[in-house]
């Protein structure tokens, strides 16, 4: 009888795998992104990322407005780094006009480019500390970057979504007012990475959850196509802004920051952290070359209110602080785009996602996703 | 992993979090003599920028109705409409001594649309058109954000 029992229990008592939801409204996937989970027990087994909850169709958008009028438009792509896209844009329209950017717009638009990049990687120090649990960094991360909205603040009027770059130069000029205003920020800044470096990146728990985990190698990166971000953390020493250098890239001195696997695997989530921090202090020593020496002269280039560019196509890619950005322009000679594609870097960096995931954690997955630095409104665009 | 290895880590864990600690520490005795860095929104307001892009604002009387701004809005959220002035009309010029050619019926700016770009205001010829500083203008009625510029009231 005894026997009996435990014989039906066995064929009573199974094990299933768990469909997990992960979002669209969850803190930790940083936008609207579902992932659907399949979970043994405690291990991931699948992770899918369900995207287009922000689709915003931006591309037959374009198609239907102006030149001039997209640009609004390429800010809410990813609106945590607004100006390097739109600077990515407007260097595409200049290219297929053909004009010459005035001295001084390239310089206010790469010290403005790479404020906008010590901003992105802030919030994304910040919200990848709130992630791993260490809320203090988020509330520090996000008082540094308040400072540099309100540089933008007053140099384009508006704190979020600047609309800043414009095709042919920029949207205002820059006042010795705003450049003291960059100057006491970087002075202020510039100790600031190291404390923060101390405050999370060698804390012994951060570095415990993030080491080993969702490792990229090169291969992977090949793959997908990953660029920015993951594929310096995968130890490729590649950044548009050297290799290929558009702008005044060529005439500043930066290193490239790399992941070396300091902490555990080459290309885990340490690495990347690292290089985002790393990327900061670059972006410093660029503003630093820049700031004293912006050339007098118009900030603008002269086009008319009404751009028409010749018949042909065009593809300019811009390193952004996610990635390479790429846009692709095919004109009729019209007032209107026949087609603008936009090459996201976001979308490539979470399609890796289910690979990364098999076999881990449900807390490493939150690792991973934060470690990926996605921003949905550039995934869906 | 051997138990001195994880007395090693929990020490390290304890030393590096003590460290952090100590930055935070550092913030809140700055805090204590400086003051707090949070502004208390409505008893306190921040002081806005010279040229923050807030609601917009039509100046009637210097619009020559040239619906540039309607054609260079990329969210397609201000409406004009003009008739051509009556023969025998007097003659009527803004404050910068354009002649104006039409008489205006209609300027009209959905708030609730405008994406608060800056472009209109850019390419207005007369700059009678442009961002006011003024940024609290929630209404419960979504008609309402309708501005009617050629009575300006709310």
């Amino acid at each position: 009888m005894q026997m009996d029992s435990t014989e039906n229990l066995k064929e009573t008592l199974r094990t299933d795998e768990l469909l997990l939801n992960m979002g669209p409204q969850h803190p930790s996937t940083h936008g609207v992104l579902r992932v659907v989970v399949t979970t043994d027990g405690e291990i991931v087994k699948e992770a899918k990322p369900e995207i287009g909850y922000l689709h915003r169709c931006f591309e037959k958008h374009a198609e239907n407005s102006d030149y001039i009028a997209v640009s609004p438009y390429v800010d809410r792509l990813d609106y945590l780094a607004s100006m390097n896209n739109s600077m990515g844009y407007a260097i595409a329209v200049e290219s297929l006009l053909g004009i010459e950017v005035p001295r001084r717009a390239e310089y206010i638009r790469v010290i403005i480019s790479e404020l906008q990049r010590i901003a992105s990687h802030l919030m994304s120090y910040g919200t990848y500390g709130l992630d791993m649990g260490a809320f203090t960094a988020f509330m520090y991360g996000f008082r540094d970057r308040e400072m540099i909205l309100d540089i933008f603040e007053m140099i384009s009027g508006a704190r979020l979504l600047y609309n800043y770059m414009w095709i042919g130069g920029t949207y205002r000029d820059i006042t010795p007012e705003i450049v003291q205003k960059i100057k006491d920020f970087l002075v202020y800044f510039k100790p600031k990475v190291e404390e923060y470096n101390n405050l999370v990146t060698y804390n012994q728990i951060f570095v415990e959850r993030t080491r080993n985990i969702g490792v990229i190698d090169l291969k992977t990166c090949h793959t997908y196509g990953l660029t920015g971000v993951m594929l310096r953390g995968a130890g490729l020493k590649w950044d548009l802004r050297k290799e290929h250098p558009y702008s005044i890239y060529k005439e500043v001195e930066f290193d490239v920051p790399v992941g070396t696997g300091q902490m555990g695997t080459l290309g885990d989530c340490w690495d990347r952290h690292i290089v985002r921090m790393n990327e900061m202090i670059q972006s410093i020593r660029i503003i630093e070359q820049l700031i004293d020496g912006i050339p007098e002269g118009p900030h603008r280039a002269k086009v008319g209110k009404v751009i028409k560019p010749p018949a042909g196509e065009v593809y300019s890619r811009t390193e952004c602080p996610r990635g390479e950005l790429g846009f692709y322009i095919i004109s009729d000679s019209t007032g209107k785009p026949a087609r603008v594609r936009c090459k996201s870097p976001c979308f490539m960096n979470i399609a890796t996602l289910n690979d990364l995931s098999q076999g881990v954690m449900v807390a490493d997955l939150i690792a991973t996703i934060g470690s990926l630095d996605i921003v949905l409104g550039e995934v869906d665009r | 992993m051997t138990f001195t290895e994880y007395l090693g880590l929990v020490k390290d864990a304890a030393f590096t979090t003590f460290k952090g600690m100590g930055i935070t520490f550092k913030v809140f005795a700055k805090v204590q003599t400086k003051g707090d860095i949070t502004i208390q929104y409505p008893e306190t307001r921040d002081h806005l920028p010279l040229g923050s892009r807030g609601l917009l604002f039509n100046d009637v009387d210097d619009c020559i109705s040239c619906k540039q701004c309607a054609a260079v809005c990329p969210v397609d959220c201000i409406y004009i409409e003009a008739d051509k002035k009556e023969a025998g009309a007097t003659a009527d010029f803004t404050k910068g001594g354009v002649k104006k050619t039409l008489d205006l019926k209609r300027f009209d700016i959905d708030v609730s649309l405008c994406c608060y770009c800056g472009l209109c205001s850019s390419v207005c010829p007369t700059e009678c058109l442009y961002h006011t500083k003024e940024y609290e203008y929630s209404v419960l009625d979504r008609d309402k954000h309708i501005m009617n510029y050629m009575d300006y009231k709310r």
